[in-house]
């Protein structure tokens, strides 16, 4: 047959692709798959029923009633190599056009597990693997609603990676639907390896340090997006979804949260806020106030201080950075080491910079505990590490070289460019600027969940109603 | 592309016009009232902030019954193109130097209170280069940041409002009245540059949301800001009252919050809180560099950043050759008294007038062509309906 | 321009900007090493000769032997070259944001000590909150470094020694604004509390400390020092036992409630425990003023504060040194002492006598009102005190709600009002306005200030004193 032997042809290299030859009565027919990516007792059970089948069986009647299989389709020959490469069986009758699409895939895939940076004590512990079905399966599970809308395509001229933009029909603006896909699809790219290609994208300042994205490990938080107006996008072989709009606050938030008692979860929430500005302002704080500002210090804990500082060669700024770079070459070297030394290299870590340095009076102890402080108060909020890391060092720069006057023209300077970032038109910094109060149940306090009747303005949805809810009267 | 709210919403109009109403005035400008009318600058505050305050009124006024159009647009239909660039060239001048004794003041409280020995020529270049960045952005920007800056600047206005009100002793500010009311109208009115800030709310012409409590909210805002600054004023007064010759320049706030904190073994956590008001003079300087633009970009309409990064650039030039910081004081009260004084009412009063005429304008269409719906004054045009409905009362 | 050009434009400039703040020369900011801290300053002299010392706190190493704080002194023609003086001498910045106390010594004249405390707070060098001491039985300097002796012995400063009084005692502090306020008012005239150190060992009858002038009879003066020398014999052999001990608190208060009753101090913090008090309260471990330093060879020295003032004003420039008597009337009359032990000596209660009663003033009120009658000035001084009684003999006695109360409260009135017209009168007799009458009349009468006159002043004093128990 000559159509599939031109698709074979099309290949670089044709034995790539097998062929198997088969009959339906007389007519002649050819089966196309890829042997790493199909499952061969799929394959048989095709074969076996297509070899049985009555003579002048067309594709219709192969489909409707004799092939057994769940998903398959009749498609254009335009997509048969597609399909090959996706895995799928490809059937062709002699003098039939089009062909059928026999989803036949099979390949290895790790357990859903708890994914690391999300980990929770209370709550569901699915998390995202890097198989497509297997991400929106997970979804779908959660949401089983029909107005849930699952538009696929593919991104990639040599990847041809599958792409799916996740949405509530009945919840989320359209034009924001709209808007995200023709930026995907106006993605012109040779691979996408990861979610993370597409993140410039969506991103009005892809320059930018802060994200205008926002990321997910787990589908009920995802799920949880969803529903309150947000788009999601999945990509093959990549663990993290994507969600749009992103507003800044929802970094402070963590999917546990919401399975906790409100006034719990609030606590948390502001701990992670007190820590977060811990983390960024305190060595800069540390800084301008001990090279410009002895005043500000109590005094008994300036003369601590000023004793542990007494013969440190380094001024209190380069003193802090450099303790900033040993942190972050220790960081660093952690995740990348071999399990099987990490124990021994994080020791040696430790006491070099812990005790050795500080003994040497290399590096002051008030330094040490400050950065140290401030490296575990940056994991509070995880996907941000790498912006509040940025962040702290600007900070301590400019506390060491402004003093107060720095670190205030540093801070609005900071406010005023997060207040002009916008995603997808939604302002990062809402619902504190622009104020939206009936978002504020679920910002930084968490509200009961009986009281969180909206979902949040700030995304614009035009479907307003979440909860209904009529408490007990209480006897 | 997902269209977003452009106007500042009522909520945000009150926060700005809240720290309009107070950064200025309470840097040196009580210190100097103090020096030139001792107890008395209570009183001439007063009649600074009732004079602000009428004219704070007025642009409320003009504020709540425009049209959706910004004063430029007003303006020139009012008395055409080349008077209007005339008389925007004036406002960009004047808000070029009410940015320009921002700087100023600025200076001096940081040299005197925590840089006693750096160069202000360096250290100056920051500043400068905030405000060019925020005069190339937008309204909309600008009046978020206020808003999310508000709470901290009012939470360390709350705490330095308990810290001095429970550790001055505010019957140091009898007797007043010694120096008699034409004294005090005088030097209320050789320090008119520092006061009228409310004009800058010309830019918000036509750029806020409004409803039903627009205007009552915004007063609200006025008087808050003017309480506020009565009372430092009164705490400063009664702090110094004999020994104003003795007060540094720096010192304003922070020197009654200084001898309210008493003991210092504990830190001077009130520096800290001043830091954190300090905020509002940012965001100030912030504002008053849009309003430069703005006109600038109205005289010669260009849609870059170079009206901003020039403007910058000529204060930075000016803020070094003027050696002194007082030396600066001593220009705007001699020099600019009489101009300022004038500005501050004039550009409520053209505000106004504009807005009025603006208004019967759009009325007087309308009736003229009854087959086309009406259109409410306050309901947002097309295109801010099809933006998300982000900002609320 | 493209916005990826705008950022690295932006990049450039401020790395280009951070550079050259880098290398601006004062960059060589002063580290640690090349800073110390004042925080008692003394100041001697006249202009033209004027002597500054101050006690510095020096950062040191950790472990290392040397001392964590010193005195240094310099001289100059005026007081800022004194200053700078002392920074040359010292080849060090001297840091003035933690400056706690400023003390003047015996000879400062007025127009000397106008001089300097105007400069050091216009100069920003003390801030408006900093105490003023006087010392009236040396200089500034020697006092100085018999506080570093007391905190080296005792390892308690005297900055809070003085805090400590300020807050727990009812004595009359003043800080640097308050006093050039009082004295740029119309009174012209003010105060300043008086501190002394005096040796632990002194027999007190030629040494006398700011405390020791007060009247008591010679008799009760030895009791006192004999008292005093059991005590410090037997708290030095109890120095090895564990300081934690409760019963050693419990004595002490004892002791120092049975001094109280014998000196007739009424409401001085600075008596002569009152630096054990202050030293044991801090920390078990530690010796008082008074305990420790004997040992190392040192004088021991205790803090005698503030049971007298220093008045500056009127027509002599010298500083008039108030007995105690008087100092009670100011400090009852001062608004800002509201709290601290207050005694009553030799009471009659329903046919009992009572060598003492004490009391602590939990809250005092004073309202001043000045007006014109009958063509007189008068001053009415509204004092309202509210006090609780320490002695559970008295309060738990059944007569106590009935009859003693009542008679408490009243003599507690009479006491204060003694006090207060016995300090007006002290003022009238010294023609010096220390008590700022004028301004009162400045700020509330004007009539009465045209015509004010301090020796035909009347003064009316009413005290309502609350007991709580």
């Amino acid at each position: 047959m000559k159509r599939a032997q031109d698709i074979l042809q099309s290949f670089e290299k044709p034995d790539t692709v097998f062929r198997r030859d088969f009959t339906v009565g007389k007519q002649k027919g050819i089966m196309l798959f890829h042997p790493d990516m199909t499952e061969a007792m799929v394959l048989r059970s095709v074969l076996r029923a297509c070899t049985q089948a009555e003579k002048g069986a067309d594709l219709i009647k192969l489909l409707e009633s004799i092939l057994p299989v769940s998903e398959a389709e009749i498609s254009p020959d335009t997509k048969a190599a597609a399909a090959v490469l996706d895995g799928d069986a490809v059937l062709f009758l002699d003098g039939v056009p089009n062909c059928i699409v026999v989803n036949a895939r099979c390949w290895e895939k790790r357990a859903v597990t708890e994914p690391p940076t999300e980990t929770v004590v209370r709550g569901p512990r699915e998390g995202f693997i890097e198989d497509f079905k297997t991400n929106i399966t997970l979804i779908e599970k959660r949401l089983r609603s029909k107005n849930l809308a699952v538009e696929k395509f593919k991104v990639g001229r040599e990847s041809n990676t599958a792409v799916a933009v996740l949405y509530l029909g009945n919840i989320v603006k359209k034009e924001l639907v709209n808007e995200v896909i023709s930026r995907i699809k106006s993605l012109d790219i040779d691979a996408l390896s990861d979610s993370h290609y597409l993140v410039p994208c969506l991103e009005e300042r892809p320059h930018s340090v802060f994200p205008q994205v926002g990321t997910a490990e787990k589908p009920d938080v995802v799920a949880s997006k969803l529903l309150e107006g947000r788009v999601a996008v999945i990509v093959d072989g990549s663990p993290i979804a994507l969600t749009v709009p992103y507003l800044l606050i929802e970094d402070f938030h963590s999917g546990e949260d919401y399975y906790e008692r409100s006034s719990f979860a609030t606590f948390l929430r502001v701990l992670r806020l007190i820590a977060l500005a811990l983390a960024i302002f305190l060595p800069g704080l540390y800084v301008a106030d001990l090279t410009y500002h002895y005043e500000v210090v109590p005094l008994k804990l300036l003369i601590t201080v000023l004793n542990a500082l007494k013969g440190i060669p380094l001024p209190p700024m380069w003193e802090i950075l450099f303790i900033l770079l040993l942190f972050e070459i220790i960081r660093e070297a952690s995740v990348r080491m071999p399990k099987s030394v990490g124990m021994a290299m994080s020791i040696v870590g430790a006491l070099v910079l812990g005790d050795t340095a500080v003994k040497a009076g290399i590096i002051s102890s008030p330094g040490v505990m400050i950065i140290a402080l401030s490296s575990i108060a940056l994991y509070t909020a995880p996907s941000l590490v790498g912006t509040t890391g940025l962040l702290r060092m600007l900070f301590t720069v400019v506390g060491g070289l402004g003093g107060l006057y720095g670190l205030i023209l540093a801070s609005v300077a900071l406010v005023h460019y997060l207040c002009s970032l916008n995603s997808l038109g939604t302002p990062s910094l809402a619902p504190f600027a622009p104020l939206v109060t009936s978002d504020l149940k679920d910002g930084v306090v968490r509200a009961p969940l009986y009281a969180m009747k909206s979902r949040p303005q700030s995304i614009g949805t035009p479907n307003k109603r979440r909860i209904q809810w009529s408490q007990p009267n209480e006897e | 592309m997902v269209a977003t709210e452009r106007r500042i919403s009522t909520a945000q109009l009150f926060t700005v016009v809240f720290i309009l109403g107070m950064s200025l005035k309470m840097l040196m400008l009580p210190v100097l009232m103090l020096k030139a009318v001792g107890r008395d600058s209570v009183l001439g505050m007063a009649v600074v902030l009732g004079s602000e305050f009428i004219c704070l009124a007025a642009m409320i006024a003009a504020v709540v019954l425009s049209p959706q159009k910004s004063f430029t647009e007003l303006l020139e239909q009012c008395v055409g193109k080349i008077a209007a660039k005339i008389v925007f060239c004036l406002l960009a001048l004047f808000f070029f130097c009410k940015l320009l004794l921002l700087s100023g003041e600025v200076r001096i409280f940081f040299s005197e209170n925590l840089f006693g020995e750096s160069p202000w020529s360096l250290y100056s270049l920051p500043f400068f280069g905030i405000c060019v960045v925020m005069g190339m952005g937008s309204l909309r920007t600008l009046g978020r940041s206020v808003q999310f800056l508000f709470p901290f600047i009012v939470g360390a206005t709350v705490v330095m409002f308990a810290l001095i009100g429970t550790g001055v002793e505010f019957s140091e500010v009898l007797p007043i009245g010694e120096f008699g009311w034409r004294n005090v109208s005088r030097a209320a009115y050789r320090h008119a540059m520092w006061y009228g800030d409310h004009s800058v709310l010309i830019v918000c012409l036509g750029a806020v949301k409004r409803t039903k409590k627009t205007a009552a909210i915004t007063a609200v805002a006025g008087v808050l800001s003017a309480c506020v600054v009565l009372f430092f004023m009164f705490g400063l007064t009664a702090t110094f009252s004999n020994v104003c010759y003795l007060i540094r320049y720096g010192q304003n706030v922070t020197g009654m919050s200084h001898y309210a904190l008493g003991n210092v073994m504990q830190g001077r956590f009130d520096l800290m809180l001043f830091c954190v008001w300090m905020f509002s003079v940012f965001l100030k300087a912030g504002f008053f560099m849009y309003a430069v633009v703005f006109f600038v970009r109205a005289v010669v309409p260009v849609n870059n950043a170079w009206p901003s990064l020039i403007t910058g650039a000529l204060l930075y030039g000016i803020t070094l050759m003027i050696t002194s910081a007082t030396g600066l004081h001593t220009f705007m009260i001699r020099y600019a008294a009489a101009p300022a004084l004038a500005f501050q009412f004039a550009v409520p009063a053209v505000m106004l007038l504009v807005a009025l005429a603006g208004r019967s304008k759009q009325k007087r269409k309308e009736n003229a062509q009854p087959h086309v719906a009406a259109k409410d004054q306050s309901a947002p045009t097309k295109s801010e309906t099809q933006g998300a409905n982000h900002e609320t009362e | 321009m493209k916005r990826s050009k705008k950022i690295l434009i932006y990049k450039i400039c401020c790395v280009a900007f951070g550079a050259i703040l880098l290398f601006v020369p004062q960059r060589g900011t002063p580290y640690a090493d090349i800073r110390v801290l004042a925080t008692v300053l003394g100041v001697d002299g006249t202009d033209g000769n004027v002597t500054v010392s101050a006690q510095l706190a020096v950062p040191v190493a950790q472990g290392s032997d040397g001392k964590a704080s010193t005195v240094a002194k310099a001289t100059g023609g005026s007081i800022g070259e004194a200053l700078e003086n002392l920074e040359i001498g010292l080849g060090r910045r001297i840091d003035f944001g933690h400056l706690s106390t400023v003390a003047i010594g015996q000879d400062v004249l007025l127009q000397d000590l106008r001089l300097f405390t105007g400069y050091l707070m216009s100069s920003g060098k003390a801030g408006p909150g900093t105490y003023l001491v006087h010392c009236p039985q040396s200089t500034a300097a020697d006092f100085l470094n018999g506080a570093q002796d007391m905190g080296e012995s005792s390892d308690a400063e005297l900055d809070s020694f003085i805090a400590f009084s300020k807050n727990g005692n009812h004595v009359s502090t003043t800080t640097l604004l308050r006093f050039l306020q009082a004295l740029n008012s119309t009174s012209h005239a003010t105060y300043l509390p008086c501190v002394a150190l005096e040796n632990e060992s002194a027999q007190n009858s030629g040494v006398t400390g700011a405390g020791e002038g007060n009247g008591m009879k010679n008799e009760q003066r030895q009791e006192i020092n004999d008292r005093q020398q059991e005590q410090s014999a037997e708290k030095e052999g109890q120095e090895n036992k564990q300081q934690g001990n409760k019963q050693q608190d419990k004595q002490d208060q004892n002791e120092k409630q049975e001094e109280g009753k014998q000196q007739e101090k009424g409401s001085s913090g600075g008596q002569s425990k009152g630096g054990e008090k202050g030293g044991q309260s801090q920390n078990d471990q530690k010796q008082s003023g008074g305990q420790s330093g004997g040992q190392d060879g040192h004088q021991k020295k205790r803090l005698v504060a503030a049971n007298q003032v220093a008045v500056y004003g009127g027509e002599t420039p010298e500083a008039l040194v108030l007995d105690p008597m008087v100092t009670r009337g100011v400090v009852w009359q001062d608004k800002h002492s509201d709290f601290g032990l207050v005694e009553l000596r030799n009471m009659q209660m329903n046919g009992t006598d009572i060598a003492s009663v004490s009391a602590r003033l939990m809250g005092k009120k004073v309202r001043v009102s000045a007006d014109v009658k009958n063509g007189e000035n008068v001053l009415n001084y509204t004092i309202k005190l509210k006090l609780r009684l320490d002695d559970s003999q008295i309060c738990g006695n059944p007569l106590f709600y009935t009859q003693w109360k009542n008679a408490l409260e009243k003599a507690y009135e009479s006491e204060v009002r003694e006090n207060v017209l016995r300090t007006v009168q002290a003022c009238k007799e010294h023609n010096v306005d220390f008590l700022g009458f004028r301004e009162y009349f400045h700020k509330f009468s004007k009539k009465g200030f045209k015509s004010f006159d301090l020796s035909t002043l009347v003064v009316h004093v009413h005290v309502k004193a609350d007991i709580i128990t």
